[in-house]
């Protein structure tokens, strides 16, 4: 790897630091540098010298996570990495409760919110939601346009709050909870949230899946929404975890060796 | 030689040797002041003089007297007394050590 190599994954990883990334920035190619003209004075050539300096300086990200926890207090990139991880779930609950709607339209409010088969009404019970749900041809249908408020617009209130509540973080990052202190521990949210998004997709979506495709389709929508969505997720943040597992495991030497 | 959980005692150390340093000269006091047993991961030893500045141990400025500026670090009081501590904790351990396991 060349010095040039070297600050320009180093500088990737130091993204947010603010001041203290761009002294340790220059302090690292001052520092190779000078060790890669002390080689070349002994006779090394160039690339070999500039090969061996960054070589003895070690990996660029080991050293950018170093200087970021340097600069850190510990806890507060778990505070922004558990508000970035629930503004992602928050968001999974709202685009569910989108599918969830757009089934209904499709198959009917029965196929998401009715209940499911064996539920019995009392005749109060029955006339309660055929006053609240006039549209409803049946006692279930009636109950199933009752239930529809609550899964579906209730998810996608969610959603939208999951929005905000991203949209605040991003705008606290830039204004004041700045610098390296406040980061966002991307690779373990996405692990994390690969891990619980993987777990609900399983738990909300099989057991509905299987119900709908084995018995009766009533009430299976909205654990099959959530189900996909979550499947969904699961796999975006397992590639976002994948295609930053070095930064991970960066992170984790560090805090081993520190 | 693993120097895991000294690092800061030893950058403590050779600053104190050192006088005020750059980290380039820092390492090199540190290897050649050792025969070359404290050979550091280089790395390393930015993010440590970072913390220990962090915690008012030392501190650094720019030194613009070279054709390329280099930051430049130095013990400050307070660093002196947590050196001065953790030399005589080390002693209390190497002793302790001594009788025990050798």
């Amino acid at each position: 790897m060349s010095i040039d190599e070297f600050l320009d994954v180093a500088f990737a990883h130091l993204a947010g630091t603010g001041a203290v990334g761009r002294r340790a920035l220059l302090e690292a190619e001052d520092h190779l540098r000078q060790a890669t003209a002390a080689a070349t004075e002994r006779g090394a050539t160039r690339e070999q010298a500039e090969a061996d300096a960054v070589a003895k300086f070690g990996d660029p990200v080991v050293f950018a996570r170093r200087i970021g926890r340097a600069h850190g207090t510990g806890w507060a990139p778990l505070v922004t990495g558990a508000w970035a991880l629930g503004a992602i779930m928050a968001v999974a609950v709202g685009l569910a409760g989108a599918v969830a709607e757009i089934l209904g339209d499709t198959l009917g409010p029965v196929f998401v919110a009715g209940d499911r088969y064996g539920v019995t009404y009392r005749a109060w019970r029955c006339a309660e939601y055929l006053r609240y749900a006039p549209r409803g041809s049946s006692c279930s249908a009636a109950a199933a346009l009752h239930h529809w408020g609550e899964i579906v617009e209730g998810r996608v209130a969610v959603g939208v709050l999951g929005l905000l509540a991203a949209l605040l973080l991003a705008v606290a990052r830039r204004t004041t909870l700045k610098g390296p202190t406040w980061h966002v521990p991307w690779p373990l949210v996405a692990t994390t949230g690969a891990i619980a998004f993987g777990v609900a997709a399983v738990v909300r979506g099989l057991p509905d899946g299987a119900t709908a495709l084995l018995s009766t389709t009533t009430g299976t929508g909205a654990g099959i929404a959530d189900g996909a969505i979550a499947a969904v997720f699961a796999i975006g943040l397992l590639a976002v975890a994948a295609a930053r597992r070095n930064s991970l495991l960066a992170a984790l030497s560090t805090s081993a060796a520190s | 030689m693993d120097l895991r959980g000294h690092l800061e005692l030893l950058v403590l150390a050779a600053l104190a040797r050192t006088g005020s340093a750059h980290g380039y000269a820092l390492i090199g006091a540190m290897r050649d002041g050792s025969d070359g047993r404290f050979d550091l991961p280089e790395g390393t030893v930015y993010p440590a003089l970072h913390r220990l500045e962090r915690l008012g141990l030392v501190s650094s400025g720019w030194d613009e007297s070279q054709a390329r500026r280099r930051r430049v670090y130095v013990l400050t009081d307070a660093g002196h007394t947590a050196l001065s501590a953790q030399r005589a904790e080390w002693r209390t351990f190497a002793a302790a050590v001594e009788r025990f396991a050798l």
